[in-house]
């Protein structure tokens, strides 16, 4: 049993290092070969024998075989070049980027997980009343409207014409209302989905009526009997949305709140044509993604093996 | 005479469809005395089940059928019962366990907190007295080495042991009344035997009565005091034990006698079943409903519905043969 | 004969819906298609029926609110900080939106259909190797490296068209590669290849056909997706760039003006909200309406 864990976690981590390995040479195909550094870092208006010269500056030139040495040795040694726009290495600019990232996607989760299983919850031990119809279409609307649309539609309603929480930025803790409220919203809708449906099916089995049979009121049925066997499903639904949530919308949402993590950071650079910090921040956002990815699938593995002793 | 201890009265149950109201139960009455074993015999669909499921008014939350009715339980009518009051009832005053124990019990809870989460609700027991009782109700219903086995899951025990912590659970409070609804059908035929033996011990230790609802006639001969046969939701015949298996009289007690393999049977020879399907009934129905499947029908069994007939105390049968019936046939031990 | 025997497991005809809610899922379905017929009848007939040249300015009447008059005539969602009719703007940016959603997730259908059924009905590298491929894909940020690949590659309606379709193929293909394993194994398909019929010609004329309606709801909810993709880049200004237009980059645009005219950004995103909505309830609809029918 512990060894066949012990597989497992060796097989998914060999596959996350696979992947980022597939991610970095992707990142270098697109962004050396297909494209050229040389040209995004160049003035819009640089002439063809300019770049050439910037290219050659900058090394460019060399044989591609030599330059993808490079570049994997780089990322190994951790240098991901210097930025040109802050004059210091690329990665340390990323990485200070990082935590706020991770605040707002944690806090993002946490809200969309707690929003969706307790509605999802209801929802389902009570199909076709007024709170599960309601509960439905909101689910529906909010995972079918650009997240970011609905970023500026609470700015404009609390922030603009409520003056309740800051527009932008991260000044206070204030700040994270609205972005938070943001993600929780349309990340609490697939939780809330699932959860749903989940729960729904539970309370069809024979179990529950058993449970009803004992005397025992509703809310012990549902939050004790059903949610023990929900609760998995629930648990690897809501990391799922978190590997989502870091796979783009944190970005964009970042952008509408001007929120200083790794998304803005990635607009900004390119809006300067910071090529290195562009660079090292898709990398680590990517490792980033990858890593959140791989801790989800040892978890669900966990739980699976367990379940599976059971 | 003391009063019984449930007395039901036209009770009905009816499901809305998309094709009109189904009738699963469709005006029964009958009554159960303290102690009393009463046998609810049919075949699947004729809404024995439903009865059991209407008097606790235990409904998924997708089915939600009309119920009329009383069906007074102790002084109260259940069918009339606040939600908080039957919950009461619940659990307590009357048990119930069910046909599958594979998923009965919850996959996820130890079985010990499955009976103990009854006795703290309602005897409001702390969780380590809680737990003893759980112990020695499993111990009771003969779990070996029960102390020890309170924190398993149902998975670790065979579908005989779980059979028997329904039973533990729903004898927990010592409930005045047990409802069985089809309890040993999933299970093999010598741990049938087991089952209904605990049920009878139960019985005689508690004083408790027991309403076991079941499709076959060798079930209740092990365990029933008094048996009433539906069929089509209504009632067809009742009476105690040896008037309906000595002297049956509805066509339908008949021919669901024939599908008990007996002893003195020439080997070989094979139960028929009973050809055809009982009707789901939607909307009205016209004539007596076993008509369709009946050897004896005549015009008049399928234009009027048969009244009930008495034959003799407590026994009494709905066909238009009754009487004729009635003292002819012997259907031997 | 033995089964609980709950009013669940009885009751075979489907239980009464309650009549209101009956009659505004069917009626609802009518508003939806209504919408998207519209929408594309916009898209194709181009500024046709815009009251305005949507690039025409009228400085004079810069920021005008939702259903305000102007010397020009009425603008039914306002005017832009140049005085660019709104509603014209954002019926010009249908073409577009609707182009590269609809283009996009035909290619990546094509493309996913077309590895989902090599993947199932070949089996052996073949599908190791497109499966390893859809996996990769899943576990990476693709938003992120489309972002890169917009920005290092530059902005354009053909890079979009190359990198859009490859945010999608993987869910056609692991969709039509579970169904053509499914189907590979029936009789009409061994009947097929008795007859000597060649794999593609199987694959064309007998496993296509059979996965073609999850394939269609699947298409229609992925429009939507891709749309919301777009618009994503669009709007962090790595997608589509002026003069053309799509409803991202009205959102875009109009996002300066949150605090004194938030109708610039809000009208057009409620545009696209409700041309995803409208995909996704209908959608949802013909699957539960086929779904309980077979």
């Amino acid at each position: 049993m512990a060894s066949n864990l012990a597989l497992f976690t060796a097989a998914r981590l060999r596959d996350g290092v696979v992947t980022l390995v597939l991610v970095t040479l992707v990142i270098f195909l697109l962004g050396h070969v297909v494209g050229n550094p040389a040209q995004v870092m160049a003035p819009v208006d640089a002439k063809p024998e300019d770049i050439a010269r910037l290219a050659a500056q900058l090394g460019l030139d060399r044989p591609l075989p030599e330059r993808l040495v490079s570049y994997f040795g780089g990322l190994l040694r951790g240098d991901f070049g210097t930025s040109l726009w802050q004059d210091r290495p690329a990665l340390t600019v990323v990485l200070e980027a990082l935590p706020a990232t991770i605040l707002l996607t944690l806090a993002g989760l946490v809200v969309a997980g707690l929003l969706g299983t307790i509605l999802g919850m209801l929802a389902g031990a009570l199909p076709d009343s007024p709170l599960d119809r309601v509960a439905n279409f909101v689910s529906v609307a909010a995972l079918s409207v650009p997240h970011f649309w609905l970023g500026l539609l609470l700015i404009v309603v609390f922030a603009v014409q409520l003056r309740a929480v800051p527009t932008s930025g991260f000044t206070s803790w204030q700040s994270l209302i609205l972005p938070v409220a943001t993600l929780g919203l349309v990340h609490g809708a697939r939780v809330f989905q699932l959860v749903r449906s989940a729960t729904f099916e539970e309370m069809t089995k024979p179990y529950t009526m058993v449970a009803r049979s004992k005397g025992l009121p509703e809310r012990i049925v549902l939050w004790k009997h059903v949610l023990r066997n929900t609760g998995v499903v629930i648990a690897t639904t809501i990391g799922w949305e978190y590997v989502r949530m870091m796979g783009g919308a944190a970005f964009t949402i970042e952008v509408v709140f001007a929120w200083p993590g790794i998304g803005l950071l990635t607009i900004t650079a390119a809006s300067r044509q910071d090529f290195p910090v562009l660079q090292a921040a898709v990398i680590i956002a990517g490792a980033f993604v990858i890593a959140t990815n791989l801790l989800v699938d040892l978890l669900y593995g966990l739980f699976d093996t367990r379940l599976r002793a059971a | 005479m003391a009063p019984p201890l449930l007395e039901v009265r036209d009770l009905r149950t009816t499901f809305p469809t998309e094709r009109g109201p189904l009738h699963a139960v469709d005006g029964i009455s009958f009554s159960l005395a303290e102690g009393e074993a009463l046998g609810v015999v049919g075949e699947s669909g004729s809404g024995k089940s439903v009865t059991a499921l209407t008097l606790l008014r235990l409904f998924g939350p997708l089915a939600r059928p009309r119920i009329s009715g009383e069906a007074v339980f102790a002084g109260g009518d259940l069918l009339s019962m606040s939600d908080a009051g039957l919950r009461r009832v619940r659990g307590a005053q009357i048990g119930m366990i069910f046909q599958d124990p594979m998923t009965s019990l919850n996959p996820s809870l130890p079985i010990g907190e499955q009976i103990a989460e009854v006795l703290r609700y309602h005897r409001g027991l702390n969780s380590g007295a809680a737990r003893r009782r759980a112990a020695e109700l499993l111990d009771l219903v003969g779990i070996p080495d029960p102390r020890h086995r309170l924190d398993d899951l149902p998975y670790r025990f065979s579908g005989g042991m779980r059979q028997r912590i329904m039973i533990a659970i729903a004898i927990a409070c010592e409930p005045r009344l047990l409802i069985a609804d089809e309890p040993t059908t999933a299970l093999d035929v010598t741990v049938q035997a087991q089952v209904l033996a605990l049920l009878g011990r139960l019985r005689r230790e508690l004083g408790m009565a027991l309403m076991l609802i079941t499709h076959d006639f060798g079930v209740v001969a092990a365990a029933c005091d008094r048996v009433q046969v539906m069929y089509g939701g209504r009632l067809v015949e009742r009476g105690t034990l040896r008037q309906v298996i000595e002297r049956p009289n509805h066509p339908y007690t008949e021919a669901l006698l024939h599908l008990v393999p007996r002893l003195d049977s020439p080997l070989g020879e094979r139960t028929q079943p009973i050809p055809g399907q009982p009707p789901i009934v939607i909307g009205s129905s016209v004539g007596c409903r076993f008509a369709p499947r009946c050897t004896y029908a005549n015009e008049r069994c399928q234009q009027e519905d048969p009244p009930t007939f008495p034959l003799d105390v407590g026994h009494s049968s709905a066909c238009w043969f009754a009487n004729e019936r009635g003292t002819v046939r012997e259907v031997g031990e | 004969m033995a089964t609980l025997e709950t009013p669940l497991s009885r009751v075979e005809p489907r239980l009464a819906p309650a009549g209101m809610g009956a009659w505004i899922a069917n009626a609802s379905v009518y508003v939806w298609a209504g919408f998207l017929v519209v929408a594309a009848l916009i898209a194709i007939t181009g500024t046709l029926f815009a009251p305005y040249d949507p690039t025409s300015q009228n400085v004079i009447a810069r920021l005008l609110p939702p259903l305000s008059e102007s010397r020009r005539g009425f603008h039914w969602l306002g005017t832009d900080p140049l005085g660019r009719d709104l509603l014209s703007a954002i019926l010009a940016g249908t073409r577009l939106s609707l182009f590269i959603g609809i283009a996009s997730t035909g290619v990546g259908m094509a493309i996913g259909v077309s590895f989902g059924m090599w993947a199932g009905y070949f089996g052996g590298w073949v599908d190791r190797v497109i499966m390893r491929l859809s996996e990769a894909q899943t576990a990476m940020p693709m938003f992120l490296v489309a972002i890169f690949f917009l920005i290092v590659l530059g902005p354009s309606v053909l890079n979009m068209l190359i990198i859009l379709p490859a945010l999608v193929w993987p869910v056609f293909a692991r969709i039509v590669r579970a169904e053509t394993l499914r189907l590979r194994d029936q009789s009409f398909i061994e009947a097929a290849v008795a007859a000597g019929r060649t794999p593609g010609a199987i694959l064309w004329s007998h496993i296509l056909p059979n996965v073609a309606p999850r394939i269609v709801v699947l298409a229609v909810i992925e429009v939507g997706h891709v749309m919301l993709a777009e618009a994503g880049l669009s709007f962090l200004g790595v997608g589509i760039q002026p003069p053309d237009s799509t409803w991202g980059l009205l959102i875009a645009r109009g996002r300066p003006y949150l605090a004194v005219a938030p109708w610039l950004a809000i009208m057009p995103g409620l545009f696209l909200a409700l041309t995803v909505l409208a995909l996704n309830m209908l959608s949802r609809r013909y699957a539960a309406v086929s779904g309980s029918a077979g």
